[in-house]
C-alpha cells in the first residue's frame, strides 16, 4: 500500500513537473522581467555583422527596428525566423528593420551560422534584414535569463515599444502592435 | 512468447475496468502535456520543417499511449511499479526534448558561475538536448515497450496478481 502511494506520488509529481516546464516556457511570452523595459532608452551596445563591420545600436536611429536575438541550434527561434520571412514584404514597406542576432558564441554550442540559418528559414529576405553576431553585453542587456531567443521592438529614438520571448508563441501580440506604427 | 504475450496482457488490461481507467487518465494526461511541450516549443522544426506538427501530434500520441500502457501493465502484472521504473523513466525521457527549452538550465549555471559561464555552457547542455529531440523521443517509446514486453511476460507465465478489479 505504502509502495503504490509513493508510485503514485512520483507519477503525480513527473506530471507537475512537466506542466512546471512548460508553464515556465511559455508563460506569457511577455516576459516583463527581462532584459530593458518597456519605455527605456536601450543601451548602445554593439553587434558584428558577417563581414567583422561593428554595428552600435545608436546607428540604427531612425528607424523602428525589430531586434530579435536566436540561438541557431533551436527549433523555435528557426520558426521565428520563418515567420519573419514570410512577412519580411510588410516590414520593408513599412521601413522596419528586422535585426536577426546570433546570440553570444550560440550560448556556447554552435549551430549553423547566423547568414545560413536566415537563409533556410526565412528565404531571400529584403535589405532591411540584418544579420549579425550579438556582443556579450548586448546578450546581456537584452536577455539577461538566456531565454533561447528574445525580441525587442524599439522606437526611431531607440526606446522599447514592446518586447517579449519564443516569438512564435507570442507573435500573435507583436502583430497589432507593429500594425499600428506610423 | 512476445507479441502475442503484449497482446494478452492489452486485452487483460481492457477487460479490467480499474486498469482500464489508469491507462485512460494517464495516456489523457501525459497526451495533453507532451503535445503542449513539442508545439509550443517547436520541436523538430530545424528538421523536419513544416512537418513538425505532424511529427509533435504523432510522438505526442505514441509516446503516452506506450508509456501509459506501460505502466497499467506493470501495475497490473506487479501491483506495484518498483520493476516497472523503464516505464517511469520513459516519462521523463519523451519530455527531455522540451525541457531543452525551458529557462531552468541557464538559470542554474548562471547560479552557479554567473552569466558569462552561463552563456557559454548553456547551449553545450540545451542543445544537445535540442538535437537529440527526435533520439531521446525514440528512446522513451522503446523504454516503454520494453518494460511493457517484460510486464506482459511475466503476466503470460501466470503470475498475476490477485484482484484488482
Amino acid at each position: 500500500m505504502r509502495r503504490r502511494i509513493i508510485i503514485i506520488a512520483l507519477i503525480a509529481a513527473a506530471l507537475i513537473g512537466a506542466a512546471l516546464i512548460a508553464l515556465n516556457l511559455h508563460g506569457h511570452g511577455r516576459s516583463h522581467g527581462i532584459g530593458v523595459n518597456v519605455g527605456d532608452q536601450v543601451p548602445n551596445d554593439w553587434f558584428a555583422l558577417p563581414n567583422g563591420t561593428i554595428v552600435h545600436l545608436d546607428q540604427l536611429r531612425g528607424h523602428y527596428v525589430l531586434l530579435y536575438l536566436v540561438t541557431t541550434w533551436c527549433d523555435a527561434c528557426a520558426l521565428g525566423v520563418s515567420m519573419l520571412g514570410h512577412d519580411a514584404a510588410a516590414y520593408a514597406a513599412r521601413g522596419i528593420y528586422v535585426v536577426i542576432l546570433e546570440q553570444y558564441n550560440d550560448l556556447g554550442y554552435q549551430g549553423m551560422p547566423i547568414t545560413s540559418f536566415i537563409h533556410s528559414f526565412a528565404g531571400n529576405v529584403p535589405g532591411n534584414f540584418i544579420d549579425g553576431n550579438a556582443s556579450l553585453q548586448l546578450t546581456k542587456t537584452f536577455n539577461p535569463t538566456l531565454q533561447l531567443d528574445a525580441y525587442y521592438l524599439l522606437s526611431p529614438n531607440g526606446t522599447v515599444i514592446y518586447k517579449g520571448f519564443n516569438l512564435p508563441n507570442t507573435y500573435g501580440e507583436l502583430l497589432p502592435i507593429i500594425a499600428k506604427l506610423k | 512468447m512476445g507479441l502475442s504475450d503484449v497482446w494478452n496482457a492489452v486485452k487483460q488490461l481492457a477487460s479490467r475496468p480499474r486498469y482500464t481507467v489508469i491507462f485512460a487518465s494517464l495516456a489523457a494526461a501525459l497526451m495533453a502535456i507532451y503535445y503542449w511541450l513539442f508545439i509550443s516549443s517547436a520541436v523538430g522544426f530545424l528538421l523536419l520543417g513544416k512537418y513538425y506538427t505532424a511529427y509533435s501530434i504523432t510522438m505526442a500520441v505514441a509516446l503516452s499511449v506506450m508509456v501509459s500502457m506501460a505502466i497499467s501493465v506493470n501495475l497490473m502484472a506487479y501491483g506495484t511499479l518498483s520493476k516497472g521504473k523503464l516505464g517511469v523513466s520513459s516519462i521523463v525521457i519523451g519530455a527531455l526534448p522540451s525541457a531543452c527549452c525551458t529557462s531552468l538550465v541557464p538559470a542554474l549555471l548562471a547560479s552557479l558561475g554567473g552569466f558569462s559561464f552561463a552563456a557559454s555552457m548553456t547551449g553545450k547542455i540545451q542543445g544537445a538536448l535540442g538535437e537529440l529531440a527526435p533520439v531521446l523521443d525514440l528512446a522513451a517509446v522503446v523504454l516503454a515497450v520494453i518494460s511493457l514486453h517484460r510486464a506482459s511476460t511475466y503476466i503470460s507465465r501466470g503470475h498475476c496478481r490477485v484482484g484488482g478489479r
